[in-house]
């Protein structure tokens, strides 16, 4: 576990943070958007949920 | 005391709880911080901290959460906030900072992640409160306890390896001289008035020089500060030494503080280049005290990634302003990049001399006035700035250096730079003083030297660690030991800074054969007088600007019989210049027939130089 850990690592820093800015930012931007609106992301989901059991 | 958790589903904010959840969010971060930077230590890059960085981070996002909550008590009451909403603003807030550490999210984006985590905590039912509370309220004595327990630990450790290591030290031969070793942090010779440069920017040490011999071509090993080091303190070439911008010195070779503490030397350094010649670069090895971060609020903040990342931008937004205030118009916010003045190292020294009263000593200090952004005093600062001549603020040195510029644009710069030198060159003169008035002159080899130097594109460059151009490794060299050196003698055969470990323990009769190189005492002992073969190294980075040559791969140098050439690793780049003449390095002259001529024996000299004795590609500290 611990030297996929570091292989992990090491691929990031070989990568370096420039590149993978724009994924992982994206990334991020998405989760805390879905935290921040939860209670209508959970509702849009509950509805299209409903609508494919209808279906 | 601290508050008593509440029971049900009971959300009114209390002023004990606020403060509570605002130490142990603080904690928190500062714990979190402190692993990442445990991690890299672990994985042996440069720790780019103080070693008291372990409760010290702690410590101070402990008292920034403190005041927010000491701030946000009253509002809290005043808006009726609930007991969610606080503790969801300092999960957010927390979150924000801890995520400040990863260099591959943007900070809009990091900021929404915040924003989510703190509204995902005030969103939680009322009912979970309680239990948050007293998960706090446990927690919070033990966090506290373990920073104190680790700043005793850390106090104690640094106190312990000190007295140990002072207690191990053998006995010296008795008479033993000093030896003091003065690094001038990226000052190259080209700008000293000691080398005949126009601008008088070094009187102290041409006065010095008097009486000591002056070498005006020597090279250091590398054009960055930690492999150069590495080769004076070891006496290997660079391709052995395997010093990176991300792999600090190892072990593997012995250096010059080693050998003469096992000899009865106390040593001891002194380094205002904190991160690449501080204990993390692997330079402290066999300094029994080595003074690189100073123990301040200023050392405690600075080592935050708060800090590192809020406010250089608060500086810059904010600094400029405050010259219009009234009252404010003095206060200057210091620049992120400050680092301890001459007068400090040379006061720090001076203190150690006063308390352990060493004989004999090996004493090693790093002045780091003359670097980037030059921020010594105003007065030598500004001593040859022209009328006109804009300031130079560190966002614009910092910005300056990664793009291609011309000479005329660059050398405005250069007058600040020359300010640092000189003021530099006061402080190596009061230094003087104090040991002349200590009776520590005459008993003392003492050498002046530099890293590296400095480019104000002659090349398109600026700053150093980028290319190998002459000017950028082309250093001071002044050793003066009386009656063993001798006085007022300026030596013009090439020389390298790799050859210093070998020089000293030639002059001081300690064990010759420890350490490689050639001493550079036969220039006046009578032995083979001809010069040093000049080799320089530097190891391909990947975080800079890609036009910078050393972007593109390895860089590598070789120079002799009048030619130096430089070869790019990556590119397979060659430059090849007139070493007598083009001083600059303007002529390259691969392509002409005289190159052709030249091309394969300084291959084959570089090839021979570089192949080191077994590659330690992985070697860690």
């Amino acid at each position: 576990m611990l030297s996929i850990t570091f292989t992990f690592l090491g691929l990031m820093l070989y990568v370096g943070p420039d590149q993978i800015l724009p994924f992982t930012s994206a990334l991020a931007a998405v989760g805390g958007a879905i935290m921040i609106f939860w209670r209508q992301v959970k509702g849009a989901a509950r509805r299209m949920f409903g609508l494919f059991r209808k279906q | 005391m601290l508050p008593e958790p509440s029971h049900g589903g009971e959300s009114r904010v209390t002023a004990g709880a606020v403060i509570a959840l605002a130490l142990w969010t603080g904690l928190v971060v500062g714990y979190v911080e402190i692993a990442d930077f445990g991690m890299q230590f672990l994985m042996g890059l440069y720790a780019e901290r103080s070693r008291d960085a372990v409760w010290m981070v702690p410590t101070f996002y402990a008292t920034l959460f403190l005041v927010v909550g000491l701030i946000l008590i009253p509002a809290a009451r005043l808006a009726w906030l609930s007991w969610q909403t606080v503790a969801g603003f300092f999960a957010g807030l927390g979150t924000l900072l801890v995520l400040l550490l990863f260099p591959w999210l943007h900070w809009l984006a990091s900021i929404v992640l915040a924003v989510g985590v703190g509204t995902s905590i005030a969103r939680l039912s009322p009912d979970w409160m309680p239990m948050v509370k007293r998960f706090v309220h446990r927690t919070l004595p033990w966090l506290g306890l373990s920073v104190g327990v680790l700043a005793l630990t850390t106090f104690g450790w640094h106190a312990f390896r000190e007295r140990r290591l002072m207690a191990s030290r053998p006995p010296a031969e008795r008479g033993a001289p000093n030896v003091l070793l003065l690094i001038l942090d990226t000052v190259r010779a080209a700008n000293m008035s000691l080398y005949g440069f126009a601008r008088r920017t070094t009187p102290e040490l041409e006065h010095f020089a008097e009486g000591g011999t002056t070498f005006e071509r020597a090279f250091s090993a590398a054009s960055w500060t930690t492999p150069s080091h590495a080769s004076m303190f070891t006496g290997q070439w660079p391709i052995n030494l395997n010093v990176t911008w991300r792999d600090p010195l190892g072990s593997r070779w012995p250096t010059l503080a080693e050998v003469l503490r096992a000899h009865g030397y106390a040593t001891a350094g002194f380094v205002a280049n904190e991160v690449y010649a501080g204990w993390g670069s692997g330079l402290m090895r066999g300094f029994e005290r080595y003074d690189d971060y100073p123990l301040s609020l200023w050392s405690a903040v600075k080592g935050t990634a708060v800090f590192q990342v809020i406010y250089p931008h608060v500086r810059n937004v904010v600094g400029p302003r405050l010259g219009g205030l009234p009252l404010l118009w003095r206060l200057k916010l210091p620049v992120t990049s400050r680092h301890r003045s001459g007068d400090r190292i040379n006061r720090a020294f001076r203190d150690w001399l006063d308390e352990t009263r060493p004989s004999p000593f090996f004493a090693f200090l790093n002045f780091m006035d003359a670097h980037g952004p030059y921020t010594t005093s105003e007065s030598f600062r500004n001593r040859y700035r022209e009328p006109g001549m804009r300031g130079l603020s560190e966002a614009d040195w910092k910005r300056v250096r990664r793009q291609p510029v011309s000479h005329a644009k660059a050398w405005p710069r250069e007058a600040f730079y020359d300010g640092s030198i000189a003021y530099l060159d006061s402080q190596l003169g009061e230094l003087f003083r104090e040991l002349d008035r200590r009776r520590l002159l005459e008993n003392t080899l003492i050498i002046v030297t530099a890293d590296h130097g400095e480019e104000f594109a002659e090349h398109g460059l600026m700053d150093h660690g980028n290319s190998l151009y002459r000017l950028s490794v082309h250093v001071p060299l002044v050793i003066r030991f009386s009656g063993h050196v001798p006085a007022g003698r300026r030596i013009t055969a090439p020389v390298s800074l790799r050859n210093l470990a070998a020089t000293v323990l030639e002059l001081v009769n300690v064990n010759r054969s420890a350490l490689p190189g050639r001493s550079l005492t036969r220039f006046w002992s009578g032995g083979d007088a001809t010069p040093d073969t000049i080799v320089n190294g530097i190891v391909k980075v990947d975080n800079q600007p890609a036009w910078y040559p050393v972007s593109q791969g390895d860089l590598n140098s070789v120079a002799f019989d009048g030619w130096r050439y430089i070869r790019n690793e990556g590119t397979g780049a060659e430059e090849l210049f007139d070493f007598e003449h083009d001083v600059l390095e303007r002529w390259n002259l691969v392509g002409s027939t005289k190159a052709d001529s030249l091309l394969p024996k300084y291959r084959a000299a570089l090839a021979a130089v570089n192949e080191p004795a077994s590659k330690p590609r992985l070697a860690r500290r």
